[in-house]
C-alpha cells in the first residue's frame, strides 16, 4: 500500500519551483533550526546564529532549483553543510576582520577546506535528529493522546511497554500498534521530506 | 511499494494475523480490533513482523528529545525567511518584488537590491532585448556599479546564442577604449551565461534622439567621431561591431562621451562558424547591404552603419526603415536615401556627403578604416568651431559636475582614468599623436637587428626563436594579454628600465603559454592590486578566500578559471628571474598569480609573489615535475596549492626563500605524491602542510628541511617544527602578525616596514618581538645570522 500523501513529491523537489510557497515555508521551518544549531554548536551567539542560519537559507533559497539529486555528486545534506560551514567561514572572516577575533580556532576552522570527519558525523546526527523531530512534531497532532504517549513512552523514552500500557490504561499489544502506526507515519512524513534519507531508501525506495 | 515484513516460507500458525491484517493496523484508521491486540501480545513472531513493517528498528528515534523551543532571533529570521519565496527581497518591503524576466537571482543582503546574481548585487533592471537583459548592479569587492547583461533563459538553452553570447563577451573584453564600454568580467551562472560591463550612467543616442530629435553639426560630428574611434579599436582587435545603431550608442551623462557597447553580433573577422551565409544578424535598418545579403564583412560595414547613425542624427529620420524587414533589406540593399541636406537643409552639405561616402552600397566606395573616418570628423569639427581641435573625450571634470551622476560618476570616472592613463599609449599610436616612447616594446633579433613596436601583439608577430622581446619602460602601463603557442619567449626589462605590466583584464591570463618561457625583470600587477604601482597591502591571513573554492576550481577541469592568472604556463619550462608578481583576489575568486600544469622544470629566482589572495602557485603536477625557489619571497595564504594530475611524484625545493601566509602547501592530492625540500628558509606560517581530509596526514608528507627558521605565529598556533627538519628553530618573530595588524587596520605594508630593527637581540625560546627584516628577497637566512653572531 502507498500511502496517499506519498505520492506528493518531495519537499527537496517541491522547493524548488519558486512558486511553491508552501514547500518554501515547510522547508524553511525544516531547515533553519538545525542550521541554526550547528552554528550554535560553533560557538555562536544566537543573534549571530540566527543571521548565519538566514544566510545559509537565503543561498539555498537562491541555489536549490539548481540542486540535482545524484549521490554520486553529494547528498542534500552535504551541500546543505556545505553552504553553512562557507557562511560560517563568512562570518568569522568578517568578525576577524573587526577585530574581535576570539582565537586562532575559528581562522584555523575556516581555513579547512572540508568538514573533519568529527564535523560531518556531527551534522550527520543533527541533521537525522533534526529530521526525525520535525517529523515527529508534524504528525503528533494526527494521533489521539494515548497513541502519541504509547509511542513517546516506549519508543523514545525506551520504557517497557507493560508499565507505559498499565499507565495509559491500554493493553500491552494496544500500545505495540499504537507505536507501529505513529513510527510508520513518521517515517513516511520523512519520506516526503528526504528522499535521500537510507532509511526512506530502504522503506520506500525499493531498495 | 509495500514494505514487506521478511518473507515467512512456512504458512503462518493458526491465529496469527496476516500481511494485510498488520498492514491495516499499522498503516490503517485508528480501529483497533481486541483479538489483533491481545495476539499481539501472545505472538512474538507477530509483534516481530509488526514492527518490521512500521520500521521500528531503523528508527533512531531513542533518547531523541523534544524539539529545543525556538529562541526568538531564530523566529524572527525563519519569519523573515518565510516571506521571501526563493528569490531575495528587503524584508522591509510589504510588496516582494516580482523576480525580473526569469533570470534566477539569490538573496541580497544589501538593502533596496533586487536579489544577487553571481555575487554581484542586483539594483535593477534596465533592459530587457532580444538577445539578454541588463541589469544594473554592484560590485561588491571592488565596490562599484556595473552593468550586467545576461543571456536571456529562452536562449541560454540554444547552442547558437550562447555561443554568439560568449563570444560577443571574449571578443569585446579584448577592447579597452575610452569610447567602447569596458568589459569587466564574463562567466556563466546557473547555466546563463553573462557579463559584467562598465556602467555607464546616461541615455541611449538613440534615447536622445527620441528626445530632442536631429542634432546640429556640431553634435554629429561629435559624437560620430567618436563612435569611430571606438570602432576603430575594436577593428584593430580584429572585431566587427556588426550592430551599431543609436541604441548602441550610449552617451554618458553630462558629458555625453560616447560609449559603444552591445558587440553582440561582433566576431573576430576570420571566423565564420556561427554566423552561417544567410543568416542574417544585425538591425535591418542600420546594416550594411553585404550584411543584409548574408555576405562576408569586413570592418568597413560598420562604417556603413555608423554613415546610417550619422544619418539618424543629421536628418531625425533612419535612412532605410520601412515597415517590414524584407522591405527595409531590400532599401539597404537597392535605396539610394535622399540626401542629408535635403532632408535637413539646417545640416551643411559637406557633412552629408561624409555621410553618403560612409553609406556607399560598395564597401570599395567607402573610407578605408574607422580610424580615418574619426579623423575626417574631427577635423571638420574642428573647421567648425573654428577652434584648435580638442581631442575628444578628454574633458573629465564635467562629469563631476552634476550632482545626480556623482555616485555613478566616481566610479566610471575610476574606470576611466584607468582607461585613460593606462591606454594613453593606444590613444597615442591610434590618434595622431606619437613619441619617443611610442615604441615601448623591442624585439632584440637573434642577428644583433632590433625593432620597436607600438604594441605587444605586433612585437609577438615579429617575435622569432632565438629573439628577445624588451620592455622599454619605467612604472605601470596596461599590456594586453597574450597567448603563446608553439614558441619559446624570452622576456625581459630593457636595460636600466623597471617595467610594470599592468593587467587589467579579468576574463585571461596576462600570458598562457604552453611553450618554454622566460621572463627576467618585469613587474607584474593585477589591476585589483592597484594600477597606480602604489605600494600593495601585503596579504594577511584574514580574507575571505577559502580553500574550499580554489578546490572548486582546481577540480573544473585543467584549465581552470582562465583569467585569473598572470602566468598560465601549460606543459612547458617556466623560469621567473627578479620578477615581482602582485595580484589580489576579489571576495571569493580564485586568483592565482602563476598556474602551472604540467611543467616539467620551474624556477623562480629573486622572485617576490605578493597574493592578497589564495594560492600564489597553482600547481597541477605530473610525475616528476620540479619547481624550485630561490631567494624568493611568497606572502599569499599559501604557496603551492598542489593537486597530482596523476601517479607519481612531483617535488620542490626551496632555499633562502621567505614565506609569509598561512601554509606552505595545501594539497588536493595523497601525502606521497609530493615531496618538498628547503633549507635556510624563514617561515612564517600556521601550518607548514595542509591537505584535504586523508589525503595528506601527517606521516604521509615527505617534507625534508634543514636549517629553516620557522615564526611561531601567535603562541596558540601549535605550529611544530616538522620532524623532518633539522637543526630549525622556531622562534617568535611576529612577521604574521606584523602583516595582519597593518593590514587589519587597512594599511598597506611597505617595504619600510621591513627595516632592520637597531641593536636587535633574540635568544631561542625568547620572544623577538616583530623581526620584519627577516623576510626578503633573498638573505633573509644570512641577517638571522649576522644577527645571531652579533649577539
Amino acid at each position: 500500500m502507498i500511502p496517499a500523501d506519498a505520492t506528493r513529491p518531495s519537499l527537496l523537489i517541491a522547493v524548488r519551483d519558486a512558486d511553491n510557497q508552501s514547500a518554501w515555508r515547510e522547508f524553511v521551518g525544516l531547515y533553519t533550526p538545525l542550521v541554526f544549531r550547528h552554528c550554535v554548536r560553533r560557538g555562536l551567539q544566537e543573534a549571530d546564529a540566527a543571521d548565519v542560519a538566514q544566510e545559509v537559507m537565503k543561498s539555498v533559497s537562491g541555489a536549490i532549483s539548481r540542486f540535482e539529486y545524484d549521490r554520486r555528486k553529494g547528498s542534500f545534506r552535504g551541500w546543505l553543510l556545505t553552504v553553512t560551514r562557507n557562511k560560517l567561514a563568512n562570518f568569522f572572516t568578517a568578525r576577524a576582520r573587526r577585530g574581535d577575533e576570539t582565537g586562532e580556532t575559528s581562522v584555523q576552522e575556516l581555513v579547512s577546506p572540508e568538514a573533519s570527519p568529527a564535523e560531518s558525523a556531527d551534522w550527520e546526527r543533527e541533521y537525522e535528529s533534526r529530521v526525525l523531530s520535525w517529523a515527529m512534531e508534524q504528525v503528533k497532532g494526527e494521533f489521539q493522546q494515548a497513541t502519541w504517549l504509547a509511542f513517546w513512552r516506549t519508543a523514545v523514552e525506551e520504557r517497557p511497554v507493560v508499565d507505559v500500557a498499565a499507565e495509559l490504561g491500554l493493553s500491552a499489544g494496544a500500545v505495540y500498534i499504537a507505536r507501529s502506526r505513529v513510527i510508520a507515519r513518521i517515517r513516511r512524513r520523512v519520506a516526503e521530506v528526504d528522499l535521500e534519507d537510507p532509511m526512506v531508501q530502504g522503506a520506500f525506495g525499493g531498495g | 511499494m509495500n514494505p514487506s515484513p521478511s518473507a515467512d516460507p512456512h504458512p503462518l500458525p493458526a491465529g496469527c494475523l496476516s500481511d494485510t491484517d498488520l498492514n491495516g493496523l499499522v498503516n490503517g484508521d485508528e480501529s483497533v480490533s481486541a483479538s489483533s491486540a491481545r495476539h499481539l501480545e501472545e505472538c512474538g513472531a507477530c509483534r516481530a513482523r509488526l514492527e518490521a513493517l512500521a520500521g521500528t528498528g531503523s528508527l533512531h528515534i531513542s533518547g531523541l528529545r523534544a524539539p529545543d523551543p525556538v529562541p526568538p532571533s531564530l523566529a524572527e529570521a525563519m519569519d523573515a525567511l518565510r516571506t521571501i519565496n526563493g528569490v531575495a527581497s528587503d524584508s522591509e518591503n510589504v510588496e516582494t518584488p516580482r523576480r525580473p524576466v526569469d533570470v534566477p537571482l539569490e538573496a541580497s543582503t544589501r538593502s533596496g537590491a533586487l536579489g544577487s546574481f553571481a555575487g554581484y548585487d542586483i539594483l535593477e533592471l534596465v533592459a530587457q532585448g532580444g538577445m539578454g537583459i541588463v541589469f544594473k548592479g554592484y560590485d561588491r569587492s571592488l565596490h562599484r556599479v556595473v552593468a550586467i547583461k545576461v543571456l536571456a533563459p529562452a536562449l541560454a538553452a540554444g547552442s547558437v546564442a550562447r555561443v554568439r553570447f560568449l563570444r560577443e563577451a571574449r571578443a569585446a573584453a579584448a577592447v579597452n577604449h575610452e569610447h567602447v564600454v569596458a568589459i569587466h568580467a564574463v562567466g556563466e551562472e546557473k547555466g546563463l551565461p553573462y557579463l559584467v560591463m562598465q556602467y555607464v550612467a546616461g541615455r541611449s543616442l538613440q534615447a536622445r534622439l527620441d528626445a530632442t530629435g536631429p542634432l546640429a553639426p556640431q553634435e554629429v560630428l561629435r559624437v560620430g567621431s567618436q563612435a569611430a574611434y571606438g570602432l576603430a579599436a575594436a577593428h584593430s582587435q580584429g572585431l566587427i561591431h556588426r550592430d551599431v545603431k543609436p541604441g548602441n550608442i550610449l552617451l554618458e551623462n553630462s558629458v555625453e562621451r560616447v560609449k559603444l557597447t552591445d558587440f553582440g553580433l561582433a566576431r573576430a573577422a576570420d571566423a565564420t562558424d556561427v554566423t552561417r551565409p544567410g543568416v542574417v544578424a544585425g538591425t535591418p535598418e542600420f546594416m550594411a547591404p553585404e550584411q543584409a545579403r548574408g555576405e562576408r564583412l569586413d570592418p568597413r560595414a560598420d562604417l556603413f552603419a555608423l554613415g546610417t547613425v550619422l544619418y539618424a542624427m543629421a536628418t531625425g529620420v533612419s535612412p532605410f526603415h520601412s515597415d517590414s524587414t524584407p522591405a527595409t533589406l531590400r532599401r539597404v540593399c537597392e535605396h539610394n536615401p535622399r540626401p542629408v541636406h535635403e532632408v535637413n537643409p539646417g545640416q551643411p552639405r559637406w557633412l552629408g556627403e561624409i555621410i553618403e561616402r560612409l553609406m556607399s552600397k560598395r564597401p570599395e566606395d567607402r573610407y578605408s578604416d574607422a580610424l580615418g573616418v574619426a579623423r575626417v570628423m574631427e577635423e571638420a569639427l574642428a573647421r567648425l568651431q573654428a577652434a584648435p581641435p580638442v581631442k575628444p573625450g578628454l574633458a573629465e571634470s564635467a562629469a563631476e559636475q552634476d550632482p545626480k551622476g556623482r555616485r555613478i560618476g566616481v566610479a566610471s570616472i575610476l574606470a576611466l582614468v584607468v582607461v585613460c592613463g593606462v591606454l594613453g599609449l593606444i590613444w597615442a599610436t591610434q590618434g595622431p599623436r606619437g613619441g619617443s616612447d611610442a615604441t615601448p616594446f623591442l624585439v632584440r633579433h637573434a642577428d644583433g637587428t632590433a625593432e620597436g613596436f607600438t604594441n605587444v601583439a605586433e612585437s609577438l608577430a615579429a617575435y622569432r626563436p632565438g629573439d628577445t622581446l624588451e620592455f622599454a619602460w619605467d612604472g605601470p602601463r596596461e599590456v594586453a594579454p597574450m597567448e603563446s603557442t608553439g614558441r619559446v619567449l624570452h622576456l625581459r626589462a630593457a636595460a636600466g628600465r623597471r617595467p610594470v605590466v599592468v593587467h587589467a583584464t579579468r576574463t585571461r591570463p596576462w600570458l598562457r603559454t604552453d611553450s618554454n618561457l622566460r621572463m627576467e625583470g618585469i613587474e607584474m600587477h593585477s589591476a585589483a592590486a592597484g594600477v597606480s604601482g602604489e605600494p600593495v597591502p601585503r596579504p594577511g591571513p584574514s580574507n575571505r578566500q577559502t580553500m574550499e573554492s580554489a578546490r572548486r576550481s582546481l577540480d573544473r577541469n585543467r584549465t581552470h578559471e582562465p583569467g585569473r592568472q598572470l602566468l598560465a604556463c601549460e606543459g612547458a619550462d617556466l623560469t621567473l628571474v627578479n620578477c615581482r608578481l602582485v595580484t589580489a583576489s576579489g571576495v571569493d575568486e580564485v586568483e592565482v598569480p602563476i598556474l602551472l600544469q604540467s611543467c616539467p622544470s620551474v624556477s623562480l629566482v629573486n622572485t617576490e609573489l605578493l597574493h592578497a589572495g589564495g594560492p600564489a602557485i597553482s600547481w597541477k603536477a605530473a610525475n616528476g615535475d620540479r619547481l624550485h625557489l630561490s631567494n624568493c619571497v611568497v606572502m599569499a595564504r599559501s604557496a603551492f596549492f598542489f593537486a597530482s594530475a596523476g601517479n607519481g611524484v612531483a617535488e620542490f625545493e626551496l632555499d633562502q626563500c621567505t614565506f609569509v601566509g598561512t601554509f606552505l602547501v595545501a594539497s588536493l592530492s595523497a601525502g606521497d605524491s609530493l615531496r618538498g625540500r628547503g633549507s635556510h628558509n624563514v617561515l612564517s606560517l600556521r601550518r607548514p602542510w595542509v591537505g584535504m581530509p586523508g589525503t595528506a596526514g601527517p606521516g604521509r608528507q615527505r617534507w625534508h628541511g634543514r636549517a629553516n627558521v620557522y615564526d611561531r605565529v601567535g603562541v596558540d598556533a601549535g605550529l611544530q617544527i616538522p620532524p623532518t627538519d633539522e637543526g630549525s628553530l622556531l622562534l617568535d618573530l611576529g612577521l604574521d602578525a606584523h602583516v595582519r595588524s597593518r593590514v587589519g587596520a587597512g594599511q598597506a605594508v611597505t617595504p619600510a616596514d621591513f627595516v632592520l630593527a637597531p641593536n636587535h637581540r633574540t635568544r631561542l625560546g625568547e620572544s623577538a618581538g616583530i623581526v620584519p627584516q627577516w623576510v626578503g628577497p633573498g638573505e633573509a637566512w644570512e641577517r638571522w645570522q649576522a644577527a645571531q653572531a652579533g649577539r
